[in-house]
This record gives C-alpha cells, structure tokens and sequence, in this order.
C-alpha cells in the first residue's frame, strides 16, 4: 500500500508531530506512515483522510498488481 | 490518564517485588559480595527504566501524545508473539544441555532472563524497524 500522507501533510503544511497530535496517535506512527511502512486501522485511516478533508482512497493508495494486497 | 495508572500500578507491584528479592538476597542464603552486588545492579537498573518511563509517558501526555497506540500495541503483540517462539528454543536448548548444570537455579535464572532478553530485542527490533507489517 502506497501513501500520499507525506505530500498531503507538505501541502497543508503539517509536520508529523501536528498530524500526529489531530489523529491521536505517536509520531513514530506517523514516520512509518510516511514510509509506506505501516498499514493503519481503519479507523486510523478515516482520521487522517478527514485531516486532509479527502476520502480515504485519495490518501491511501492500494496496488491491484501487488500479490499481497489481493 | 488511564495508561498512566496502569502503568503506576504495575511499577508499585514490580518495585515490591523487586524490593521482596532485595531482601531475601541480603538476608538470604545469598552472601556472595558479587551477587549480592549483581543483584543491586539489576535492582537499580529496573528503578532507573521504570522512572525514565513514567517520565517520558507524562511528558507525552502533557503534550497530548497518547502514550501507547495502535502502531506500539501491534509491535509490542507481535514482538511477544515471535519472543514466545524464540523462547521455546532457548528452553530447549537448556533441556539438551541441562546435565552441563550442576544447579537448577543458573539453568532456570538463563530461561527466565534469556526470555525476557529475547522480549526486549524483539520489542526493540520491531518498534525501531516496522517490520512486523511487512506480512
């Protein structure tokens, strides 16, 4: 699964730390977010998405080809 | 608030016991300088985690950062998930070569320390890298 969080949080000029605090969460999580590293909750995702005032699918991108996502 | 007693609780119940073993090992059968010495070590090195712990947790929930959450619950489930496993080894390790001891309590204090070790790397390892998500 890819991320837009990092270009998203530099278009709304947020660091990690402001995104971290609005969606309750550590900023490590937000580290690995950015990384691509990390698959959210679904209720993580919802919060962030409503951050950046988009669906979740504009912010979170899923990979068909991927096998592992399948 | 509420992690932050948790954890407040379970630091009192560490440190009585942590104070129980003080005394056992000074009064005890124990009277070797280098254990008892180890002992203290062991002992302060506890306090000291613990204190920088509930240090660093009321820092972060002065600033509104949650103590805990989903990322560090996951990786400290996983982390204890894969410990548990690693452990089984080391215990069967300890089975095989349980005739090389010529005490049960080194044999059990390796297991039970060696598990806790293997707990500790796990957590770290995990915490550090994400790589509990990769599957």
């Amino acid at each position: 699964m890819k991320t837009r969080i990092k270009e998203l949080r530099a278009r709304a000029n947020l660091t990690q730390a402001e995104l971290a605090r609005l969606v309750g969460v550590r900023r490590e999580t937000i580290v690995f977010l950015d990384k691509g590293q990390y698959n959210p909750s679904l209720k993580l995702a919802y919060s962030i998405a409503r951050v950046f005032k988009l669906p979740i699918e504009e912010v979170f991108l899923f990979d068909q080809d991927d096998p592992q996502e399948r | 608030l509420k992690n932050y007693t948790r954890e407040l609780g379970l630091g009192l119940a560490l440190a009585s016991i942590f104070a129980g073993l003080l005394i056992w090992f000074m009064v005890g059968k124990i009277q070797d300088p280098l254990k008892i010495g180890i002992a203290v070590l062991v002992i302060l090195l506890g306090i000291g985690t613990f204190s920088w712990r509930i240090v660093n947790k009321k820092s972060d929930l002065k600033m509104g950062v949650p103590a805990e959450d989903e990322f560090t619950k996951r990786a400290k489930a996983y982390a204890g998930n894969q410990a548990f496993e690693y452990s089984m080894f080391l215990w069967l390790l300890i089975f095989i070569f349980n005739s090389s001891f010529t005490k049960a309590e080194p044999m059990l204090g390796i297991g039970i320390l060696g598990s806790a070790l293997i707990y500790g790397i796990c957590l770290w390892y995990y915490k550090t890298t994400g790589a509990f998500n990769e599957d």
